[in-house]
């Protein structure tokens, strides 16, 4: 009784204030969900723009419109050439990455033996530490034995880099994954290979699938690895830009970024379709 | 024999469909790193041993050096900042997703998720355009707007580095809190609102401590990728800038002591590791609640 | 048809089946009643193949399959949220173990037309399992077993997915689907009601044992065990001590430890006529056609009983009543103690 004879008496003007405050407050928040938001794409959209100026120099807004500096970019065999190698050098590290994580994760989900859990963290390890020093420790450990920093330096730096999440996303599909399913279909009377690749691998495909464009896009992005295990002659795309970026400063830069970008953009639509956004966020 | 090796492998129970993977991790990442860690303890230089004997120079010539010191003070203060400055935009951004309707929720997914599959020297770029010089998109607005007569020199500052950090690092804090704050139970927040708790209140007691998991895991993916990062350092901060991570790259790419830039590598490793216990230790000061009490 | 010989099963240290042994006759529905966590799942689960028994045996149609994988054991399986697969439309479903038998596409179109009629799901044979209610999935997942006309259909929990109107009518509808085909099936359920509908014969389990096996009929009317009395049907068991007050009782008991009387069993009277039991009704409830109460007697046993509205007004909570037995016959007296 007293309680509510409290809240009438701090009642009218209180309530007007809290609303006040609450309005203001809350007027904050989304004020900053918008600039996060305007913050996450404007970087983005502002280079993308700035790659059909026609001046030699950036500048913003662009002024004119011109094609010119894509022309330019496609000219130069040096990086053409480059993003070739990387082409090659991301489908190496899918492909060797996807091998040992598809049957991994079926280890680490169904195996039942004495380690497991060491097991898991061990082929988890390599996402806590920073793609530089994997890099290093390659670059180091090829010091030991001669080997040179080369693409295939680059390739197994990427893969080891790379192999966590792969691991990670093919598991998460698979402990989604109903075993009954399995039995279901063995109790139909499917052979054990029948079941495997009607039911098993074609329910985990989603998660194959988005872990080998993962893989791909970060192979082909990576730069902290690759800064240390290239081989220096017929570097990757990702060293080339950054030279590029430090040392160039004419439109072809951002023509080459917007390209970056709309590759991204098309990855990610095969994505959401194949997988669905709400599931990678994950 | 072989039979059964390969029933179970097929099977994919049993321990041998993970062979492969450790083999494979053991000879490209733990051996290694064992030989980063012994090159921090040994005399190497231009990528020969001179030395083979076990050797601390390298770890208290660090540690007394004061140059070292502050470099590592720079390092944590521009990691921290931009950590706190991403939370500080990711929280209200994931918030608003999940409390928004399907296109909303489509429109900051794919903002979020799209930056991730670009690469992070493209959206270093970005900031390089924005940033940079006279011509730089932030001077000119802000000189056509009359708000300032001559440019400011932003390119090449500590403010450079840590808003690059920030917009390059802030789709790793969105997810997570995404993933807590759009799963969470609204109950709560309906009762202590009919308790009489203004929304605001609500907000700051009810939905923010409960979203402890996600706020934890999107702090330490943060600090620990702004801490170890050198491409933004090197990019936005200009030739005088350095960090633990620059100086890691520095000492073997460019000085070639492979020795002292083993001995930093670990040490900024290690020290990582620990802010992120830190991080971890203090989520858990906050969840005592979900903690089993000890009988 | 099924026998199992004897089966034990351990998890670990956790002893999950004791000696369960039973014989299912051809054409005949049993099920497996019996509180969760009771290794009614194992049992089953063993009776398909997915488990193997840690010792005893299980024959099928006269062979022993104990050793044998379920692919081989030509057992259809009903799973407790049916394991539609996901991707695979109505059709497709109920079509792959004949697939997987390579049976010619002329045949499987045929089975499987005949079969979605059986279950009135024709006009669903494109949709994805997703897009059908609870009870439709479940007669896909009937359907896609009976179309390899297996020698036993398994069905475990196979109505808990659906809610309690639904339940009824669908364990209707089971039966006489089975009958109608003429299949031997084992079902699992903890749900006393829906066994006594769907059963030939009920096995009630507790702690991996096997307690009766009978008709229902018999479990509901003969309890073997106060546990058995007490989860099919409510019942009141009553020690020694307290039965012996009911003079009627006093034939039945016949020296056991226990009696059990079913609540429909006793008599209220208001008035005080003597030769009945004191009691005070602490709680009355209506279920429908009947009034269910509970009685506190003077020792504070509390009875449960209940009577048929046409046959007795309702009695108000806090009024005084003598209970009679009506059928003395009807009494089960156990042995030892309950
Ligand atoms: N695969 C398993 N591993 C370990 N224990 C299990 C497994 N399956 C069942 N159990 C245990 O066996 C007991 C009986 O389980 P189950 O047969 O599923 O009971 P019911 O179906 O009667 O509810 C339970 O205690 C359960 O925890
Ligand atoms: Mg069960």
């Amino acid at each position: 009784m007293t309680h509510s004879a409290e809240i009438i008496t701090t009642g009218p003007s209180g309530t007007i204030l809290a609303d006040w405050i609450d309005r203001v407050g809350f007027g904050l928040i989304w004020a900053l969900a918008a600039f996060a938001l305007l913050l996450l794409i404007a970087p983005s959209l502002i280079v993308v723009m700035i790659s059909f100026t026609e001046t030699a120099y950036i500048t913003f807004p662009p002024q004119g419109f011109t094609l010119k500096w894509y022309a330019d970019l496609f000219s130069r065999q040096q990086i053409i050439d480059s993003a070739i190698t990387s082409l090659r050098i991301s489908v190496w590290s899918t492909a060797i990455a996807l091998t040992l994580a598809v049957p991994a994760a079926f280890s680490l989900v169904r195996g039942r033996y004495p380690g497991k859990a060491f097991a898991g963290a061990l082929i988890v390890a390599p996402q806590m530490i920073p793609g530089m020093v994997i890099g290093v420790a390659l670059l180091f450990f090829g010091a030991y034995i001669a080997f040179r920093q080369s693409d295939l330096m680059l390739i197994l730096g990427l893969t080891v880099f790379c192999l966590p999440f792969a691991v990670r996303l093919v598991m998460a599909q698979l402990q989604l994954l109903d075993p009954a399913l399995e039995e279901a279909s063995l109790s139909l009377g499917a052979t054990r290979k029948r079941t495997f690749v009607q039911i098993t691998l074609r329910q985990i495909i989603p998660a194959i699938v988005a872990g080998a464009a993962f893989v791909f896009i970060e192979s082909f992005d990576n730069l902290t690895v690759a800064l240390f295990t290239a081989s220096p002659r017929g570097r990757p795309l990702s060293v080339e830009l950054y030279n590029l970026v430090q040392y160039d400063s004419s439109p072809m830069v951002a023509a080459l970024s917007s390209l970056e970008i709309l590759f991204a953009f098309v990855i990610m639509l095969v994505l959401s379709r194949s997988v669905g956004l709400e599931r990678l966020a994950k | 024999m072989a039979a059964a090796f390969w029933t179970r492998f097929r099977d994919g129970r049993g321990i041998w469909p993970a062979v492969p993977a450790f083999v494979f991790l053991t000879i490209f990442f733990i051996i290694p790193m064992a030989v980063l860690l012994s090159f921090g303890f040994t005399e190497i230089e231009r990528g020969r041993i001179q030395d083979s004997g076990f050797t601390l120079r390298y770890l208290t010539g660090t540690l007394q050096d004061d140059l070292f010191w502050w470099v590592w003070w720079k390092s944590f203060y521009i990691g921290i900042l931009s950590t706190l400055l991403c939370f500080l935009l990711a929280y209200p951004l994931a918030y608003l997703y999940s409390e928004s309707g399907r296109t909303m929720r489509l429109l900051i997914l794919v903002l979020t998720i799209s930056p991730l599959l670009t690469s992070a020297i493209v959206r270093t770029y970005a900031w390089l355009v924005l940033l940079g010089g006279r011509r730089g998109v932030v001077n000119s607005t802000l000189i056509e707007l009359g708000v300032i007569s001559r440019p400011i020199r932003m390119l090449n500052t500590d403010f450079a580095v840590i808003v690059g950090m920030t917009q390059v690092h802030l789709p790793f804090m969105v997810l997570p809190l995404i993933t807590v704050l759009a799963a969470r139970d609204r109950n709560m927040e309906a009762a202590s609102l009919g308790m009489g708790a203004s929304r605001l209140a609500t907000f700051f007691k009810i939905v923010l401590p409960l979203s402890t998991p996600g706020i934890v895991a999107g702090l330490t993916i943060v600090f620990a990728l702004s801490y170890t990062n050198f491409i933004i350092p090197q990019l936005l901060g200009g030739g005088g800038f350095t960090t633990l991570a620059v100086q890691v790259y520095e000492q073997i790419v460019v000085v070639l002591n492979w020795s002292k830039g083993a001995m930093l590598a670990l040490l900024l490793l290690g020290s990582c590791f620990v802010f992120i216990l830190l991080i971890g230790l203090a989520g858990n000061r906050v969840m005592r609640w979900s903690q089993k009490e000890a009988a | 048809m099924i026998e199992a010989n004897g089966v034990n099963k351990h998890f670990g240290s956790n002893h999950v089946l004791r000696d369960c042994t039973i014989s299912v006759d051809t054409g005949e529905v049993v099920t497996l009643l019996g509180a969760s966590g009771c290794g009614k799942t194992t049992l089953l689960r063993c009776i398909a193949g997915f488990e193997t028994p840690d010792s005893g045996s299980l024959v099928l149609a006269n062979q022993d399959v104990t050793r044998l994988p379920p692919n081989r054991r030509d057992v259809g399986f009903v799973f407790q949220n049916y394991a539609l697969f996901p991707h695979m439309t109505v059709a497709e479903n109920v079509a792959y173990g004949l697939k997987a038998r390579k049976t010619a596409k002329e045949t499987i179109r045929a089975e499987v037309d005949k079969v979605l009629d059986l279950v009135s799901l024709t006009e669903f044979a494109r949709r994805y399992p997703k897009s059908l209610s609870g009870g439709q999935q479940q007669r896909v997942a009937l359907a896609r077993s009976l179309v390899l006309h297996p020698k036993v259909l398994l069905m475990d929990e196979a109505f808990n997915a659906l809610d309690a109107k639904l339940r009824g009518a669908m364990q209707i509808e089971l039966r006489k689907i089975v009958k109608h085909v003429g299949i031997t099936a084992v079902c699992v359920t903890h749900d006393q009601a829906e066994a006594l509908t769907i059963s030939d014969r009920i096995a009630v389990m507790a702690e991996g044992r096997i307690q009766q096996f009978a008709a229902p009929d018999q479990i509901y009317d003969k309890p073997a065990s106060a546990f058995v009395a007490d989860f099919v049907g409510a019942a009141n068991i009553l020690p020694r001590k307290s039965a012996e007050r009911f003079k009627t009782a006093h034939k039945s008991l016949n020296g056991s430890g226990a009696l059990v009387i079913r609540p429909e069993n006793f008599a209220l009277s208001p008035s005080s006529q003597g030769g009945g039991v004191k009691g005070e009704v602490v709680f009355a409830r209506l279920t429908g056609p009947a009034m269910e109460y509970e009685i506190a007697l003077a020792d504070g046993t509390i009875l449960r009983a209940l009577v048929d509205r046409d046959r007795q007004e309702p009695l108000a909570v806090g009024s005084t009543v003598e209970i009679t037995i009506r059928n003395p016959d009807a009494c089960v007296p156990l042995p030892g103690t309950a």
